[in-house]
């Protein structure tokens, strides 16, 4: 995994798993790999594995059975709620990177022009 | 628990160390860092005890000090010691041998990942198996301490990732490990701290997810950073 030198790694890791729950690689209610087979994946050391995990537990996006390992939260809502704040989180960035050079009203064909250009190359592939 | 204190080396008149002193607790693994001839390898003799530090220097590991110290600690440098005919099988019988704390099971598992092959000759290896024996051989030993001297040179990127792969997979739980080398990016996500020497002083030792949380920086650029700051601002 390569990381951004400006975070702690831990949070990285944290946005990971968050990213492997919402493409839905670790399912509602499905335990998700050790601390260390995640360790050995990432390269990233137990202790890292283990916070980023606790930041999840925090946000209820991981739920920890004792004894049994970790888990994704069987509560749907919750990971759709995620789901929808990443959603906004990610598009506000783009608006913010995009009113460096564009102007507001030239915003809606420039996406429509984008989307246009995913789905071509999508349809190629 | 490795705990050094006040550590100085001297030889033929040339200062190496002057006053090293850091704690580190059971259960982190350390980089340590430093320019070439900064001091790393003699660090790493000295708590080995393979070579005397100066009177009044003190090296402990969970409270023993001296020559017992030996049997805390796992530290394999090099084969120089092995014959040239000796097979991978050899050395693996030579520690069984050696060393009531070997883990043979993890020595096979070990040699099984790394893709070893048990019946060549030690003096037909590459760099790169041979630093993969190395640190198979270290860590196949159930100690306190693992001293890892540069354990990446002259390995390719992939044998790079594989022996951070049998660190993190294979060594115990409750180990501390100190690990010298010149990769830092590559083993800043493995490592809980870092010790950076200069000029036989340590700078400082310092939690790395620390480091990006209070100076927002890697610690490649913290590296450079003090390394700078300790020359006066000339790089």
């Amino acid at each position: 995994m390569e990381f951004s030198s400006n975070q702690p790694i831990y949070l990285q890791v944290a946005t990971w798993l968050e990213q492997q729950i919402m493409e839905g690689k670790y399912q509602a209610g499905h335990k998700i790999p050790g601390v260390r087979d995640l360790a050995v994946t990432l390269i990233v050391s137990t202790r890292t594995v283990q916070n980023a995990i606790n930041q999840l537990v925090a946000n209820d996006l991981i739920v920890t059975k004792r004894g049994q390992g970790n888990f994704v939260t069987e509560d749907l809502t919750k990971i759709n709620v995620i789901k929808a704040d990443k959603k906004i989180a990610i598009t506000q960035k783009y608006i913010d990177n995009v009113m460096h050079v564009a102007e507001v009203n030239e915003i809606p064909e420039l996406v429509a022009h984008a989307i246009a250009a995913y789905d071509a190359q999508n349809r190629e592939a | 628990m490795l705990q050094v204190n006040n550590l100085h080396y001297t030889k033929s008149r040339h200062v190496i160390l002057r006053g090293i002193s850091f704690k580190i607790p059971t259960h982190r693994t350390v980089a340590l860092l430093g320019e070439n001839g900064v001091g790393k390898t003699t660090l790493m003799r000295l708590i080995a005890g393979l070579i005397e530090p100066n009177p009044h220097s003190d090296i402990m590991i969970d409270g023993v000090m001296g020559a017992k110290i030996k049997s805390k600690l796992s530290y394999v440098a090099t084969l120089d010691w092995a014959n040239n005919y000796d097979r991978v099988s050899d050395i693996v019988a030579y520690f069984k041998q050696g060393y009531p704390d070997f883990n043979e099971a993890r020595m096979d598992e070990l040699i099984k990942f790394m893709r070893i092959d048990r019946n060549r000759r030690i003096a037909k290896l590459s760099t790169g198996t041979i630093e993969k024996l190395l640190i198979a051989l270290t860590i196949s030993r159930d100690t306190a301490v693992y001293l890892l001297d540069e354990p990446f040179g002259g390995v390719d990127v992939l044998a790079r990732k594989k022996i951070m792969q049998s660190l993190l997979h294979w060594l115990p739980e409750d180990a501390t490990v100190l690990i010298s080398t010149h990769y830092i990016q590559e083993i800043e996500s493995l490592v809980d701290d870092a010790i950076i020497l200069k000029d036989g002083r340590l700078l400082t030792y310092q939690s790395v997810e620390n480091i990006r949380q209070t100076e927002g920086l890697s610690l490649e650029q913290y590296y450079t950073q003090l390394y700078i700051e300790d020359n006066g601002g000339r790089e």
